[in-house]
């Protein structure tokens, strides 16, 4: 290798890392690495080096995007991939070959022998691959970018043992022929794409658990309980959490009465989330058996300390009684719920505060409190109201300010509400449930 | 301990008594298990905040007090926690700057903060030491350095104390810190009393949760007992807003919402 290649390789690799570094998106990481080999410049005012290669491609295996494990020993045989980046010098091979598009390798091929072998591979035409009849008439400029490639190089992504799947780069005649330095070259950057697809591969899953997590996690949906209307709002702490401690549930009970709950686990994060997921169905469970709101409290508090490294949490209950047009409320450390009366007007719940849960041996009593129909309860977690510089007093005024200026539509009046108390990125879960009796 | 292992002594996962101090304080040197930590006991005492600003005033009001009025030149601050509003040392520098102050703490954020801050001061330092090993505190190269034991010293145990369990005898610890002080040393104290049931709660919080957080909330008797052969100055012990307070404006409706006693004393 002379020494001038060397050089070029080593910049190439260079510039593929930095474009590539801590994208977390498989897709985007792939779209990088097709800049960076066609030579094009990473910002506007660049210079564009000349390419490494003239056409290039990226396949990913089907079964990592589908999320299954990932494959099966050696062998001859058929091999599913996804393009998920495609690129060529001086043309638009997008409508031709577009990303997304699942294909199949047919066993045999150097395209499945590369993925199945975990070997790079060579050839001169332009494979069955390319050649298979284009639902879309290829534009000039096109075919004649693809007839004129003369050099084919396949590169497998691996992973430790695991073969991701492929980058297929091609060189038409001006370019000449890819030497055994460009080999070498193309197997790093592989190897270095490969590292990255895994890591945002991990990320994706990991973001999609946490989405499936939370999305099974709201409160009903809108009419689901009779007697009641509910508008409900939650921000998980920080950009990167999906979920966090912060739960809030609508339980619809026998005889006209509905529990509603909301609490919030310390700690962020999935941590903070794992508790929560079972505080949530503990309270929901002991709900549905008829317990009331202190009893309900009373029993979290000693489920509390064995549920793991979250150790304590607060939490408010309320069941209200659509027919006699009550609730009885209780809370344990948790933030004092509001109560918006029909004709306007708001008062801040007279609750005893009650001990956080966790402390194990605390005692709760149960308040009863009248609801005229169109009354609003208003229960959330102490992230929409306390901040560093502004303490829980402090923030139930705030709160008490806004639900004052509140629209009339419950949507509306949730939504603005946290608009007003909430500037982001907060440091803290937020969640905020407001229920309307009488519909 | 000069060169403390800063890397290997801080867990962020695990809340420190200091940082959750610092939070509560309105201090930005916290990390999120300190602020949940923090949190929790918001949840169960809602003036934690004005109560932590509370026994800080104390501590301005004691050494502008001996700085100013008692004639004290050399200050050790035991359990000084991460460097806020009105430290110490910038308390006593604005009366003397040639007075000297010495922090002590066993927290290694805390220590790595405060070595930051005074950095480039002749008369401050602070040392990594713990509480619970008078000697090392007394023997170490710094405090020989900079402590006069002919003359007399101001030694501060500022929500401190409560963190001394009854094995570890807080009293036999104060004892031997206060043995080699010079006639007209002071010691001013401040150290969490019961309060039902917040006060058993907060304890269990810090139990559980906060490392080297064992707190042993004291009776008033108790708590003066470690002032044994000193003289206590006006008020007394009393409750921290209680203690000379800069104006009749300063004083809250009820002092006893705020569960911690102070006092200032004299050695005769």
């Amino acid at each position: 290798m002379n020494a001038e290649s060397e050089v070029a390789g080593l910049r190439l690799l260079t510039a593929a890392g930095a474009r590539m570094a801590g994208v977390l998106d498989m897709e985007r990481v792939a779209r990088h690495l097709v800049a960076a080999a066609l030579g094009e410049a990473a910002e506007a005012g660049e210079a564009a080096g000349g390419g490494f290669a003239d056409t290039v491609g990226v396949y990913v295996v089907e079964q990592l995007i589908v999320g299954d494990e990932l494959p099966r020993p050696p062998g001859v045989r058929a091999v599913e991939a996804r393009r998920i980046a495609v690129g060529a010098a001086g043309t638009d091979l997008e409508p031709l070959f577009p990303s997304g598009e699942t294909v199949v390798f047919a066993a045999g091929t150097a395209y499945a022998a590369c993925v199945t072998g975990g070997t790079p591979q060579r050839f001169a035409e332009l494979d069955r691959h390319f050649a298979l009849e284009p639902r879309v008439p290829p534009p000039r400029q096109a075919r004649e970018r693809l007839a004129d490639l003369s050099d084919f190089l396949l590169v497998p992504l691996r992973d430790g043992e695991a073969v991701l799947g492929l980058v297929a780069f091609a060189r038409g005649s001006a370019s000449g022929p890819f030497s055994d330095a460009d080999a070498a070259v193309a197997a790093d950057l592989a190897a270095l794409t490969a590292g990255c697809l895994e890591g945002a591969r991990r990320y994706q899953r990991e973001h999609a658990a946490a989405r499936a997590l939370q999305s099974g996690l709201l409160p009903l949906p809108p009419g689901a309980v009779p007697g009641v209307r509910v508008a409900h709002r939650s921000v998980p702490a920080g950009r990167a959490n999906l979920v966090g401690g912060d739960w809030c549930d609508i339980i619809p009970l026998p005889a006209g009465r509905v529990a509603l709950v909301i609490g919030d686990a310390m700690g962020h994060g999935s941590a903070a989330a794992a508790a929560m997921v079972q505080l949530r169905a503990a309270a929901r469970t002991l709900a549905m058996l008829g317990k009331d709101p202190a009893q309900i409290l009373t029993w979290l508090d000693r489920i509390t300390p064995g549920i793991g490294p979250v150790q304590f949490a607060t939490c408010a209950c309320a069941v209200l009684d659509t027919a006699a047009r009550t609730a009885e409320i209780c809370r344990a450390g948790h933030p004092p719920p509001v109560l918006l009366r029909p004709g306007g007007g708001c008062d801040v719940l007279d609750l005893p505060p009650g001990l956080p849960l966790g402390l194990d041996g605390a005692e709760y009593e149960n308040t009863r409190v009248p609801m005229p129909d169109g009354s609003t309860l208003v229960l959330y977690t102490d992230g929409l109201i306390e901040t560093r510089d502004r303490d829980l007093e402090a923030g139930i005024a705030a709160l008490r300010g806004a639900l004052a200026g509140a629209a009339a539509g419950l949507e509306d009046a949730c939504a603005g509400v946290v608009e007003k108390l909430i500037v982001p990125p907060n440091h803290d879960d937020v969640t905020v449930m407001l229920v309307r009796t009488g519909t | 301990m000069n060169d403390p292992d800063w890397a290997s002594g801080i867990d962020p996962n695990q809340a420190s008594v200091a940082r959750v101090y610092d939070y509560l304080l309105g201090g930005a040197h916290n990390f999120s298990a300190d602020r949940d930590i923090a949190r929790t006991l918001e949840a169960i005492e809602p003036q934690a905040r004005a109560i932590a600003a509370a026994n800080r005033a104390f501590l301005v009001r004691a050494v502008r007090y001996l700085a100013a009025e008692a004639g004290v030149r050399q200050f050790i601050d035991i359990g000084s926690g991460i460097p806020t509003q009105g430290n110490v040392h910038e308390i006593v520098h604005r009366v003397d700057p040639a007075a000297r102050v010495v922090y002590v703490d066993h927290d290694p954020v805390a220590v790595a903060h405060s070595t930051a801050l005074l950095d480039g001061e002749p008369n401050a330092a602070v040392i990594q030491a713990d509480l619970t090993r008078p000697a090392e505190i007394l023997g170490h190269p710094t405090v020989r350095k900079m402590i006069d034991f002919g003359e007399p010293v101001g030694l501060l145990l500022v929500a401190v104390l409560h963190f001394i369990t009854d094995e570890q005898d807080p009293g036999a610890i104060v004892a031997e810190l206060t043995a080699p002080l010079a006639p007209g040393s002071h010691l001013a104290v401040s150290h969490g009393t019961h309060k039902q049931q917040t006060g058993e709660a907060v304890t269990k919080v810090y139990r559980r949760a906060v490392s080297q957080g064992e707190p042993t909330l004291r009776t008033a008797g108790e708590i003066g007992a470690f002032l044994t052969g000193f003289d206590l100055l006006d008020p007394g012990l009393v409750h921290g807003p209680l203690w000379r307070p800069g104006s009749p404006d300063d004083l809250p409706d009820d002092p006893s919402r705020f569960w911690f006693l102070v006092g200032v004393a004299r050695k005769p």
